[in-house]
């Protein structure tokens, strides 16, 4: 059963303009690295505010972002 | 019951009597899901009248005709309650008509309005395919626009990517409980925006946050 945000975006992608879901290919190496200090928590407020605006404009890179979160799972986090 | 699509095996069977233009079938389905509809009309704000009207349409466009005129139901594609779709074809005629009489600058008392609705039969309904999620789309997307960044994104990761709010606290260096709480207040605001977006545009039509929602999944899984 999707949630009610999965429903949202489900419908926007369908007949709005909202793209996500896929991790984005050749993702600036900049902001790949960004990316895994926001996931680790080591962004200053400041940066984080940009990266978050870049991020929205690129919903594609969302993914990527999603992706650098998971990757510090620890293994009963990921059996979860 | 197939879970997917939330009909019952009896009631995908009966949708298939109803196509072969079986009476007793079709008049199972309206005796099923008529009482319904009217509530579903009358709750999102159509007259007596118009629901009245609206339903006899839907009904009598059910009946496939030898070969002029298919049945509706040939456009129903299973994927979804057929209760679901039936309130959304109807609620998306009564749009249809509403828009029609806003654009003829009638005024009709919302009891009385029997005489306008005669001169819209079913026929020449068409119910343009896009009004509803015309009508959908642009209250949500209006909507998310004016979400803060960090909210929406914050959405997306928990709710489309699966992060924990664990995890979300630790990129935001926030407290759990500071998570949970913006997270439900980017719901309620999109929620909220939404409603009112759609109330500018379509003042008399009456959708709860949930009657908005179940429209975006109807036609999400595939309306048609």
């Amino acid at each position: 059963m999707p949630n009610t945000f999965e429903i949202l975006t489900g419908f926007l992608a369908r007949f709005g303009d909202e793209v996500e879901g896929r991790e984005a290919p050749g993702l600036p190496p900049e902001i790949s690295a960004q990316l895994r200090r926001f996931a680790r928590g080591q962004l200053t407020t400041a940066e984080q505010a940009e990266l978050i605006q870049q991020l929205n404009e690129h919903p594609d890179w969302v993914a990527a972002l999603a992706a650098e979160a998971k990757a510090l799972r620890e293994p009963d986090e990921t059996n979860r | 019951m197939d879970s997917s699509s939330g009909n019952s095996d009896d009631e995908n069977h009966r949708v298939h009597r109803c196509l072969q233009g079986n009476p007793a079938a079709l008049a199972e389905l309206r005796e099923a899901h008529h009482p319904s509809l009217v509530n579903i009309l009358r709750a999102r704000g159509a007259s007596r009248d118009e629901t009245e009207e609206l339903l006899a349409d839907l009904w009598g466009d059910c009946v496939p005709t030898n070969g002029e005129q298919p049945s509706l139901l040939d456009k129903f594609s299973g994927k979804c309650p057929v209760l679901g779709w039936l309130a959304t074809v109807a609620t998306r005629r009564w749009i249809d008509l509403k828009r029609k009489q806003t654009r003829r600058g009638e005024n009709v008392p919302p009891e009385n309005n029997h005489a306008a609705i005669e001169t819209f039969p079913a026929a020449a309904l068409p119910a343009s395919e896009d009004v509803l999620v015309d009508l959908l789309r642009d209250s949500l997307q209006t909507a998310f626009a004016a979400c803060p960044g960090a909210d929406l994104l914050m959405l997306r990761l928990v709710y489309l990517h699966g992060l924990s709010q664990r995890e979300i606290m630790r990129m935001w260096n926030w407290s759990e409980s500071k998570v949970s709480r913006k997270l439900s207040q980017a719901m309620e605001h999109i929620g909220q925006d939404t409603l009112l977006n759609l109330k500018r545009r379509d003042p008399w039509l009456d959708l709860t946050w949930q009657d908005f929602v179940d429209l975006c999944e109807t036609h999400r899984v595939g309306f048609l």
